[in-house]
């Protein structure tokens, strides 16, 4: 079943009243499965950004179409988008967006909260996602009081708690350490085989995408390749090495080599 | 691009910030301004009207106040100004740019604002200075009116004493500029970030402080008030500060960590996140709540007493006007044919006028005030004697008074609440024409029953009111010199009376001008006085409160980029834009009325302590429902005003946010 369709997503942002513009996607195609983990991946300016946006729904395509579980956000007012955003799209940030006025456990409850579920549901999501994940002994610190590994992992519950159609992660480990990186994405990695959780992550870290099962590259806009993962993620790095290489590009901010 | 320019244009980018400091700066200028204009103003130099130096006084001691006021509002703005843009500065640092050119840069900045805050103050002023005048004039009852006049010294002494004040503060900040590391500037001012911490024990102060300021406001007298003021001052003070810093962060974490109450949608953000506002910002809801207090307050004096003037006055004097003969028959001072033709004449509309032959019986009085040094203490006066007959006459004209059936025997008596005989109340022994005279005493009357020249006798103003059989047997015992007929004339428009008055006065001989008593001259003289404190308090007043608002405004804009983000992050995640307009209007309006709130409460209890001593000196109750009529006056007059500033706060808030969620 189709979680996500992209069909011939094309951004282009005007400059001064449209004399300079730039494509930043171009008829781009993009299709989910449900409990798929699909990775984007290309280098900077490459479009992942925009790409991630437009799937958010916080930003809208000059032309093309997506869907998410049947819906188009172009159908939907500013008011429906929020709720719709709220009910079945689950977010992981690169600097982990954590309110630090809300204890841990009150940033994973904040999607239920908002939706106003009962007591009873949040409690029982909260501690069945912190044991998966392994942070209930910090659901009671503060923000500033735990490493930003277990901030992350916070955020993934959160993005998970409400059980979303799909979760979208933008560069996850970008601003973590490779022990940290390494929790966060087979946290990640559990929530998708445990829960059955969607995830599309958007990353440059070759490391972090080798969790993926698929990857899809994207270059100045348009699609480039993809490839899929086999039983062994050693060889599906060096694979994602590969075509990296052959990608070419800005990848000045690649991380270091690390499995 | 020139030094100078750069510093314009920081300005220009900064003018959200700057706003409500600078209108503040405007409003003070202007007042100044204002009251310079008429202080200097060759006419009131000329000395054209009445009461000159104690206006000039009061009015000078206005400026003195808006002066000092001044400098620490601009101060104390000034170093949050800078706090706020650490960032900036330390962006400029690592660009190179020396420390002195840094103070360069702020005092260019600074002396750029000022320089225009004074002219726009001097504009606005000399735009209203019209008006202004206008007013005066009207409260001053000065015959010419005073002339529209630009006063060219008061403009220069308005411009040069705040340019000087403004230079001086620019100073004292740019000697404060401490040299930092650039890191230490850049970095981010909020990391460590603890939920606040409250101690049981100071919220208890708090409660106990407020509580016990507010017991003795509650209960506080005319002679205790010399000693409960500054304890009721401190107690609140330092339970406002406990309220703040503690109480509020106990009260907001009790209510977060109720469920039902917080987590309800986004109502959870809102609480945590104020948690945090209210302890950073609880010295300056502190500060603003106090003033708050002490503006409701002192304006609400001023206005209470204003409006309680007529009440109180007729508590002194129930007629307009009343002179007296002595010997019943005698027309020493004033014919009343003569009175009546006058009246006539005026065309002045006589509501009900009154005769009333009396004669004088020694009684003790005591004190029954309490904890008052006079309390206890006994005072021989003489009581005007009075006939049953006359007395139901005068209640016929005057609703609150009850009539009497006297029984030979009997006697009613008019005592202030504070008095009492000194045998006691039951019955009373005196000497008529050295003649042992014992009466029961039936009833007590609290209200004063005329309007009487005392003629320097003790008591002239009490009255023992006997049954008729009694008062005759009397009036034929005493002789003609020591019966008075007092005559009392109540005018339907006796405010405006004064000119037949003083007509009437003008055909009294010299020296029976003490047999005749009228307080509308006094009643003119203390509204007018009280009109002018009023006046010239309210822009003082309005001059704390929009500054005590501007501090709060201010502290909601600099934290507007933190906020900023959060909020994005809550949009992305799914808050519709409705959730987040509810969570910044009801934060900022918590932040805005909170500290008004407080200030209201405790004006509350300060104007029942000033109708304590007010009651005393009126002596009757009916007071109140004018007290409170006044209070709420005053209320919604500021409640409006801070309704303006979170609206106009709400407003800038809301738009940076759609402007950066977009």
């Amino acid at each position: 079943m189709k979680v996500l369709t992209a069909h011939k997503l094309t951004k282009v942002y005007h400059a001064e009243k449209g004399k300079v513009f730039h494509r930043a996607l171009n008829q781009f195609d993009l299709e989910v499965d449900a409990g798929e983990f699909v990775g984007v991946m290309g280098p900077s300016g490459s479009g992942k950004t925009t790409l991630l946006n437009l799937l958010a729904t916080i930003d809208s395509p000059t032309s093309g179409e997506i869907w998410i579980e049947g819906v188009n956000p172009k159908m939907l007012k500013d008011h429906e988008l929020a709720l719709f955003r709220r009910r079945r799209l689950g977010f992981v940030f690169q600097d982990f967006h954590l309110l630090d006025t809300l204890t841990i456990r009150e940033n994973i409850l904040l999607p239920l909260v908002l939706e106003r579920k009962s007591f009873r549901e949040m409690e029982e999501r909260v501690n069945e996602m912190a044991e998966l994940l392994g942070i209930t002994d910090i659901l009671d610190k503060r923000t500033y009081e735990v490493s930003g590994g277990q901030q992350q992992r916070a955020a993934c519950a959160r993005a998970v708690i409400h059980k979303p159609a799909i979760i979208l992660a933008d560069e996850p480990t970008g601003n973590l350490d490779s022990k940290s990186a390494r929790a966060v994405m087979t946290s990640l990695q559990q929530l998708n085989e445990e829960q059955g959780a969607t995830i599309l992550l958007v990353t440059h870290d070759p490391f972090a995408a080798s969790y993926c099962q698929r990857i899809v590259f994207i270059k100045d806009g348009q699609f480039f390749s993809e490839i899929r993962r086999g039983t062994n993620r050693q060889a599906f790095f060096q694979q994602i090495l590969d075509v990296l290489s052959l990608l070419g590009g800005n990848f000045d901010d690649l991380s270091p080599v690390r499995p | 691009m020139t030094f100078r320019r750069f510093a314009l244009k920081n300005v220009q980018g900064h003018w959200q910030r700057y706003l409500t400091y600078f209108l503040s700066s405007v409003f003070a200028v202007t007042v100044f301004y204002l009251y310079a204009s008429f202080i200097l103003h060759p006419d009131v130099i000329a000395g054209k009207i009445r009461g000159r130096a104690l206006v000039q006084q009061g009015m000078v001691a206005a400026e003195v106040v808006i002066l000092v006021f001044s400098f620490f509002f601009v101060l104390y703005s000034n170093e949050a100004f800078i706090r706020s843009r650490k960032k900036e500065f330390g962006l400029l640092t690592l660009f190179g740019m020396t420390r002195r050119q840094l103070q360069k840069l702020i005092y260019y900045e600074n002396t750029l604002v000022s320089t225009v805050a004074i002219l726009a103050g001097l504009a606005l002023g000399t735009l209203f200075l019209k008006l202004f005048l206008m007013g005066m004039t009207e409260l001053l009852d000065v015959e010419a009116p005073l002339r529209f006049q630009l006063v060219p010294k008061a403009m220069i002494l308005t411009a040069a004493g705040y340019f000087i004040l403004y230079q001086l503060i620019t100073l004292v900040m740019l000697f404060r500029i401490r040299r930092q590391e650039v890191v230490e500037l850049l970095k981010e001012s909020r990391k460590m970030r603890p939920l606040p911490a409250f101690s049981v024990w100071l919220v208890l102060v708090a409660v106990l402080c407020i509580g016990a300021g507010y017991t003795m406001a509650y209960t506080v007298t005319l002679m205790s008030a010399l000693v409960l003021v500054l304890p009721i001052v401190i107690l609140t003070t330092v339970g406002t500060y406990f309220l703040y810093t503690q109480a509020s962060v106990a009260f907001f974490r009790w209510l977060r960590k109720n469920r039902h109450v917080a987590y309800q949608g986004p109502r959870l953000v809102t609480i945590s996140q104020l948690i945090f506002k209210l302890r950073d910002n609880a010295r300056v809801l502190f500060l603003v709540s106090i003033i708050n207090a002490v503006v409701l307050t002192a304006t609400g004096a001023v206005y209470i007493t204003y409006q309680d003037i007529e009440r109180q006055h007729r508590g002194m004097y129930p007629q307009t006007f009343s002179f007296v003969e002595k010997g019943a028959g005698s027309h020493q001072v004033i014919h009343p044919e003569k009175v009546k033709a006058i009246l006539q004449e005026d065309g002045a509309e006589v509501a009900y006028e009154t005769k009333q032959v009396i004669f004088a019986v020694p009684a003790r009085l005591k004190n029954t005030m309490a904890d008052n040094m006079w309390s206890g203490k006994s005072v021989d006066v003489e009581l005007s004697v009075m006939s049953n007959s006359d007395y139901n006459r005068l209640a016929a004209n005057r609703p609150e008074l009850v009539p009497l059936e006297l029984k030979p025997g009997e006697a009613g008596y008019v005592l202030p609440d504070y008095l009492t005989f000194d045998q006691g109340e039951k019955q009373l022994t005196t000497q008529i024409m050295g003649e042992r005279a014992t009466f029961r005493l039936v009833q007590r009357i609290g209200v004063p029953l005329l309007t009487i020249p005392e003629l320097g006798r003790r008591g002239a103003g009490f009255f023992l009111i006997l049954s008729d059989a009694d008062y005759q047997r009397w009036m034929q015992v005493i002789p003609e010199q020591e019966k008075y007929a007092v005559y009392a004339y109540e005018l339907k428009n006796w405010q405006t009376a004064q000119p037949t008055i003083d007509k009437i006065l003008a055909q009294i001989p010299e020296d029976k001008r003490d047999h005749f008593a009228s307080g509308v001259q006094f009643y003119l003289s203390s509204k007018q006085a009280n009109a002018l404190t009023l006046f010239i308090g309210a822009f003082v007043s309005l001059l704390f409160f929009i500054a005590g608002g501007s501090l709060i405004y201010f502290k909601l804009i600099t934290e507007l980029p933190d906020d900023t983000s959060q909020y994005r992050m809550l949009n992305r995640l799914g808050m519709t834009g409705k959730e987040l307009k509810r969570v910044v209007t009801s934060q900022v309006a918590l932040l805005f009325f909170i500290p008004f709130f407080v200030g209201v409460v405790h004006a509350v209890f300060a104007y029942k302590a000033i109708g304590n001593l007010l009651m005393i000196l009126g002596g009757s109750m009916d007071g109140w429902g004018t007290l409170w009529m006044s209070g709420l006056t005053i209320f919604s007059v500021f409640f409006l005003l801070q309704l303006v500033y979170f609206l106009l706060t709400r407003n800038i808030y809301l738009r940076s946010l759609s402007r950066a969620s977009r």
